[in-house]
């Protein structure tokens, strides 16, 4: 499992297959990325690492590398 | 005191930034903090005890969730005790004001000569109170989410919820976002000088649209139901989405005007929400700091908590989001009806209809949202459930056989007044990018223009003297926002 499963996801979700996010990636840099798809990503990425994320965790995330960071510490 | 009044203008703002801009950098949080408690003293002297002591209190709660948060220990119980103690305070505040109690306030103070108004209400609402309490939560949260830990020095703390700039209409603003500039408020010439182009650019937004609208559809409201016209029924219902645009946003634009003269950044609240296309896209322009507290602190918390659940629907969030939106703006009926009434559209707007929306031509997707903005602000605006009703009726010519007053008997001058026509074109170049889309498109850089500068300051400086006239001649108008 590497980034490249992660961008699989945004991909997925955000339904644009030319996708391509990096740890810097905001939500402001991602067309559709709202507080309703937020939700729909973390519970795909959840369910494609086979992790669960905290309330907490899921607040702080600001940027893609946060939410990377949080995946790999659960790996 | 209100920002538009003439204390505040010609003695007030002066003073204190005369005073901002000569004492040393280390004493200029000192002066913002002093400025801030002089303008509760002026505005709500009865108040003054019970902010210092709510001030207090809410700065050791922070504290305490801090502190339990730090041991390891569960922070539940000190989160939700702090926040029902926001909450608590909010609520039965609100609730006096509505329904007052039978008691007398014992603290009554009337001192007209300095606030500009008489103080005939036993009750009055603490200035600025709705948005200091939700700003208090989005604090306790993120402390407990450990995004900030509690502010120690409490000079900063006071400037962050007493700030005066932010107490008469926001914005909401997360203490995260504060941080950086309550230690060491940074004031410049350029910033000073933006900021006072902004108040301005406020100031008229309120002061020559927004009340000269108000004038004149204020009569309109005031009715106990309204004798209109199916044409007049529009008419108003438009000039009221200009008002109300105009009000509120010149109240932001004034508060975040005074935050750049004082050295303290304050978000934007308003991105011209009426070129949206969409209820959603509305509501992500609209009172920018709301939507975004209520997104962070109750819709996204709902939506993970519930978010294994196959048959828990996006729009149960949506509701429940937009129900308290409108309890934030009062208990009334209308207020909770029209919340659910926007919670309904945009949960609509979250089904596989809005995809459809999205592909549509442009034009129907404006049309689309102003359709459901106006008939949502007919809500917000009436007195009362029923005199909505019968506004929607006059709207769509069912107002049946009732009887239809000429508008002399419903407005204080009539349509062909030359006042009311500039506030009307000044609040739609206010409401929609006409001019920075046309500088665009003519590749000019407003900023840099010399031309455009010399012009806008002989502008401003005019609308300004004007303004100041008006108040003086028609005394100030409360902002609508002020009294939520």
């Amino acid at each position: 499992m590497d980034f490249s499963t992660l961008n699989e996801v945004f991909q997925e979700t955000f339904d644009q297959p030319d996708l391509q996010v990096t740890p810097e990636t905001t939500a402001n840099d991602v067309v559709g990325w709202d507080s309703i798809t937020h939700i729909l990503l973390i519970s795909a990425v959840e369910l494609r690492f086979g992790i669960e994320f905290s309330r907490k965790e899921v607040m702080k995330f600001q940027t893609v590398g946060d939410l990377w960071n949080c995946v790999l510490s659960k790996l | 005191m209100d920002y538009t009044t003439p204390s505040f203008l010609l003695i007030f703002l002066p003073a204190t930034l005369a005073v901002f801009l000569v004492v040393p950098s280390k004493l200029k949080r000192w002066i913002i903090l002093a400025a801030s408690l002089a303008f509760i003293v002026i505005a709500q002297p009865f108040y003054f005890v019970f902010f210092i002591a709510y001030s207090l209190l809410s700065y050791f709660l922070g504290r305490w969730i801090e502190h339990i948060r730090n041991t390891g220990a569960k922070t539940n119980v000190a989160l939700i005790v702090s926040i029902l103690f926001q909450v608590g305070l909010l609520v039965g505040l609100k609730y006096c004001i509505q329904f007052p109690p039978a008691f007398p306030n014992p603290l009554k103070l009337d001192l007209p000569f300095l606030v500009g108004k008489s103080l005939e209400q036993d009750w009055v609402f603490p200035l600025g109170f709705s948005y200091i309490t939700f700003q208090m939560i989005s604090y306790y949260v993120d402390i407990e989410n450990e995004v900030i830990d509690a502010e120690r020095n409490i000079i900063h703390f006071l400037n962050y919820i007493l700030f005066f700039p932010k107490l008469i209409s926001g914005p909401i603003q997360p203490y995260k976002d504060s941080i950086a500039e309550l230690s060491n408020p940074c004031a410049t010439i350029p910033r000073t000088e933006a900021g006072i182009r902004r108040f301005i650019v406020g100031l008229a937004k309120k002061v020559l649209v927004a009340d000269t609208i108000a004038n004149y559809i204020n009569p309109v409201f005031n009715q106990t139901i309204p004798y209109l016209h199916t044409h007049q029924a529009w008419f108003v219902l438009i000039l009221y989405a200009i008002q109300l645009l105009n009000d509120f946003s010149g109240y932001t634009d004034m508060a975040i005007g005074l935050g750049e003269m004082l050295g303290i950044k304050l978000m934007e609240n308003f991105n011209w929400p009426y070129v949206s296309k969409s209820m959603t896209e509305f509501w992500r322009r609209w009172h920018i700091s709301l939507s975004g507290f209520f997104r962070d602190y109750l819709f996204t918390p709902l939506q993970f908590r519930f978010r294994k659940m196959k048959t828990y629907p996006v729009q149960a969030s949506i509701l429940v989001v937009f129900l308290f939106t409108g309890l934030w703006h009062g208990f009334e009926m209308h207020y909770i009806a029209w919340g659910l009434f926007v919670g309904a559209i945009i949960g609509f707007e979250a089904t596989k209809f809005g995809k459809l929306l999205k592909e549509t031509w442009r034009p129907i997707q404006h049309l689309w949202m102003l359709f459901w903005v106006l008939m949502s602000w007919v809500l917000f605006r009436s007195p009362g459930l029923m005199f909505a009703l019968k506004f929607y009726k006059s709207l769509f010519g069912l107002q049946g056989v009732v009887e239809v007053l000429p508008f002399s008997q419903t407005a204080p001058f009539p349509v062909t007044e030359t006042s009311l026509w500039l506030a009307i074109i000044a609040g739609v170049l206010f409401a929609v990018p006409v001019i920075p889309r046309l500088a665009k498109t003519l590749k000019v850089d407003l900023s840099e223009n010399k031309f455009w500068q010399v012009i806008s300051f002989i502008g401003l400086l005019f609308i300004l003297v004007y303004s100041i006239g008006v108040i003086a001649s028609k005394g100030p108008m409360p902002g609508i926002y002020g009294q939520f």
